[in-house]
């Protein structure tokens, strides 16, 4: 199976999945909010794994953002979505992109119980 | 002092005890011993040494104007002793002694000195002892030192060499006195002319005067001192003042803050009720304060943990993706073996095939049924081959692409304790959070008791009673400080105080000092003048001996004594002369020390040892023509018959001469010398070493070694 029978496509996510995400990023003021991620991209890059973990996938509506993507690689994930994105033919930035939004809103339910996000991991 | 009688015992040649007679029968002061040399004048000469002054030295030596003293005679050991070699060899106790009696101004004098050893034999003077009893008048001294000191009040030890003169000495005289270093006679003049106690008594008053002085000056450096500190004094009372009342003035500041910090406290007692209540809402405070730092950093700790996150969510899945591939390369290891396996078993077929004969290779019989057994070989080899071929065409990754795929997913594998890890931090965080809020809703409830009016009043009454604290504080650190300065200026006062009181200017110090400094320049010219006054006598009176001893009257017509006491003889024009005569410098030196003995005022005894020793025959009978004066002191010699010979000098003397003694032993006397006898008729008996008297029948044993001490009938 070679690389090029897969596209690598872009990273983003819905304005309001963003928004969520940034309001989990640290903030010094803010010590005691749950905002356990460094950056947006550590946020984005976890939505991704819940996503993923979860099996739940979730398209974009609406207008979007796009994620730097010098600072998340697709290909870092090849290789545990190659069959899915071969599969679906579609490209890993989208397979990653709907897996994220799919951890935006199981994050966004998890907040809205006044759970802690990092319980998502256990 | 006239000398009566003199006892020996056990000293020199003279073994067991020997009286000699001093008391004349006429106005004679010439005393004579006459003997050969080894016989025992200078004994007798050390013996009396020895009773007087406790110890005898060999001859002294000058040395370029420099006189060192001669080593002692010791008492007893090897070599030369003042003890009988006899007495200290055999007899069981050694022992001996000498016994002086004399008349003196004081009455009769009497001084014996006894050494008696401790130890059976003793071998040096520490193992003998000394005992000195000196009677005078009828007044015993017992003690040493007590009569050491009589002696010396008649006869002065530092006098001994003028009164006792060593004729052979005599060049030494001669160059002490020419010298122009006269260090070696200057103390003998001194004591001649009896100026040590004057420099002793001068000595003694510069030191007093040095006390005085130093005294003087510590009074005065006191006053200087004094006064300095009066006038410091004064100047450190006007600065006690001046800090005095800086520190009253920084009291009184201290007094207006203590007394606004009592009013605040009065009024923070009208809310008194609510005062553990703000106690407690500061308290809360500050933990809400503290755990919120904490919090910081424990949020930062979740955070780090929490960076790890998705590869625990994403492992979840991936994990048995990883155990698959992990299968699958153990599968494809597996299908390698059998692929090799089956190439192996292909060969071998193969090669049974082309190498079958027909022929058994063990029994090397013909086969039977070589096609059937071929036909079966062939067979087996298809079915290997078809396995073979069923192995490699299988749809398996390569080994590569196989590794790849797992080093993919080894980069989001997690830590085995990573998850762990991120939860705790989470929890921890969590708890700190709750607490947190815990606390500010405690903090809410309290806060809600107090109205606003009263916690803005006792927000302000303790915000006041604080800043008020501090003040205080500070102005009783700097009160202390101006107090503390205030201590030491007085500490200070009191020391210059001290000093500058109770030091009192002594005016009979000086006075005493004026006296004492007139007094030592009156002894210092007393000495100077009594010495010029003694010089002139010496030279006067050593020039009138010399005139009359001197047989060259027109050649040396006196002496001259110049202030150190050096002395010259002077020439027909009176001036010095150049190469005098060896005699008229021997008689030059007696005539000085005879004039230095006069001049002395000391009227005892002289002994003369060998004293013709430096003279020739016309000055030998002028010496004893001069000193054998009917009117002057007693004047013993002690001569070897080669100097005087003893009819000669007697029958010259005659009248002059007190007492004369001839010092021998037993072989000397080829005549009898029984007293009254006194006969040439005398047979020497040579095989028994003896001579008898045909006269008085008196025999003498020839090798006896007894010393014989005879007077001389006069």
């Amino acid at each position: 199976m070679s690389e090029q029978e897969f596209a690598k496509g872009s990273v983003g996510i819905s304005e309001t999945s963003h928004a969520l995400l940034v309001s989990l990023v640290h903030d010094d003021e803010k010590s005691s909010e749950d905002r356990p991620f460094e950056s947006i991209v550590e946020a984005f890059r976890f939505a991704f794994a819940l996503g993923f973990s979860m099996g739940r996938k979730q398209k974009r509506e609406g207008k979007h953002v796009t994620v730097a993507p010098r600072q998340f690689i697709v290909t870092d994930y090849r290789e545990i979505l190659k069959k899915e994105v071969t599969k679906n033919k579609q490209s890993l930035g989208g397979a990653i992109s709907e897996y994220a939004e799919g951890g935006c809103s199981i994050i966004s339910e998890t907040v809205s119980k006044g759970k802690n996000i990092l319980d998502l991991i256990s | 002092m006239k000398l009566q009688h003199l006892i020996l015992y056990n000293i020199g040649p003279f073994y067991g005890r020997y009286p000699i007679n001093f008391m004349a029968e006429n106005d004679g002061n010439g005393y004579a011993f006459f003997a050969e040399n080894n016989r025992g004048k200078t004994s007798i000469y050390n013996a009396m040494r020895w009773c007087l002054f406790g110890e005898v030295s060999e001859r002294a030596k000058t040395v370029k104007g420099e006189r060192y003293g001669g080593s002692k005679i010791p008492l007893v050991g090897e070599g030369r002793i003042l003890m009988n070699s006899h007495a200290y060899e055999h007899d069981k106790n050694q022992e001996m002694s000498v016994v002086l009696i004399a008349e003196g101004e004081k009455g009769s004098i009497q001084i014996t000195r006894t050494a008696t050893s401790i130890t059976t034999l003793a071998r040096h003077d520490g193992q003998m002892t000394v005992q000195l009893d000196v009677k005078v008048g009828s007044d015993e001294l017992k003690h040493d030192a007590e009569a050491q000191e009589a002696i010396e009040s008649i006869f002065p030890r530092s006098l001994e060499r003028f009164f006792f003169i060593d004729g052979e000495a005599l060049e030494e005289y001669t160059q002490m006195m020419s010298s122009s270093d006269v260090i070696g006679l200057k103390e003998e003049v001194n004591s001649i002319l009896g100026i040590p106690a004057l420099i002793k008594g001068d000595a003694d008053i510069v030191r007093i005067r040095q006390g005085i002085k130093a005294k003087i000056d510590s009074t005065a450096k006191a006053e200087k001192v004094s006064t300095k500190a009066r006038d410091d004094a004064n100047t450190q009372r006007k600065k006690l003042k001046e800090k005095i009342s800086i520190a009253d003035k920084e009291e009184a500041k201290l007094q207006t803050v203590m007394s606004k910090l009592d009013e605040t406290i009065e009024e923070m007692k009208a809310h008194e009720e609510l005062a553990p209540i703000l106690e407690q809402l500061k308290l809360l405070e500050s933990q809400i304060a503290f755990k919120k730092q904490n919090l910081v950093d424990v949020n930062i700790d979740k955070i780090m943990e929490a960076r790890v996150g998705w590869k625990v969510l994403l492992w979840k899945k991936a994990s048995s993706q990883y155990q698959h591939y992990v299968g699958v390369r153990e599968e494809l290891a597996q299908r390698s073996r059998l692929i090799e396996q089956t190439q192996n078993t292909i060969k071998t077929l193969e090669k049974d095939l082309s190498e079958m004969t027909g022929i058994c290779t063990e029994c090397h019989q013909p086969l039977p049924d070589l096609e059937h057994f071929k036909a079966k070989k062939e067979s087996e080899l298809s079915a290997q081959k078809d396995l073979l071929e069923s192995y490699q065409s299988e749809d398996l990754d390569s080994e590569d692409d196989l590794t790849i795929k797992m080093g993919e997913l080894l980069k989001i594998q997690p830590q085995s304790d990573s998850k762990d890890r991120i939860l705790r931090a989470q929890r921890k965080w969590k708890k700190l959070v709750n607490e947190i809020e815990t606390l500010e809703e405690q903090h809410t409830l309290l806060n809600k008791k107090l109205t606003e009016d009263a916690k803005s009043s006792m927000v302000e009454l303790g915000e006041r009673k604080g800043r008020q604290e501090a003040m205080v504080s500070r102005r009783e650190s700097e009160w202390r400080t101006t107090r503390t300065d205030v201590e030491l200026a007085e500490l200070e006062l009191k020391r210059l105080e001290r000093l500058s009181g109770g030091v009192e200017v002594n005016k009979e110090d000086y006075n005493i000092d004026n006296v004492i400094s007139s007094l030592i320049v009156t002894i210092k010219s007393t000495i100077a003048s009594y010495r010029e006054k003694a010089r002139v006598e010496v030279q006067k009176r050593a020039t009138a001996v010399f005139t009359r001893l001197n047989n060259a009257p027109e050649v040396y017509t006196g002496i001259r004594v110049d202030k150190d006491f050096r002395t010259e003889i002077l020439d027909s024009k009176g001036k010095p002369s150049r190469n005098p005569s060896s005699g008229a410098i021997s008689i030059m030196t007696m005539s000085v020390i005879d004039a230095l003995r006069r001049v002395s005022g000391f009227n005892v005894p002289v002994f003369l040892d060998t004293p013709g020793r430096s003279l020739d025959e016309h000055h030998k009978d002028r010496q004893l023509d001069y000193f054998w004066q009917t009117e002057g002191q007693q004047f013993l010699i002690f001569a070897h018959s080669g100097e005087y010979g003893v009819e000669e000098t007697v029958e010259e003397f005659k009248g002059r001469l007190a007492k004369a003694y001839t010092i021998s032993l037993p072989r000397d006397h080829k005549t009898c010398f029984q007293k009254g006898c006194m006969s040439e008729d005398v047979e020497h008996d040579s095989y028994n070493k003896k001579n008898t008297c045909n006269a008085c029948g008196f025999e003498w044993d020839l090798t006896s070694q007894k010393t014989l001490v005879l007077e001389v009938p006069l």
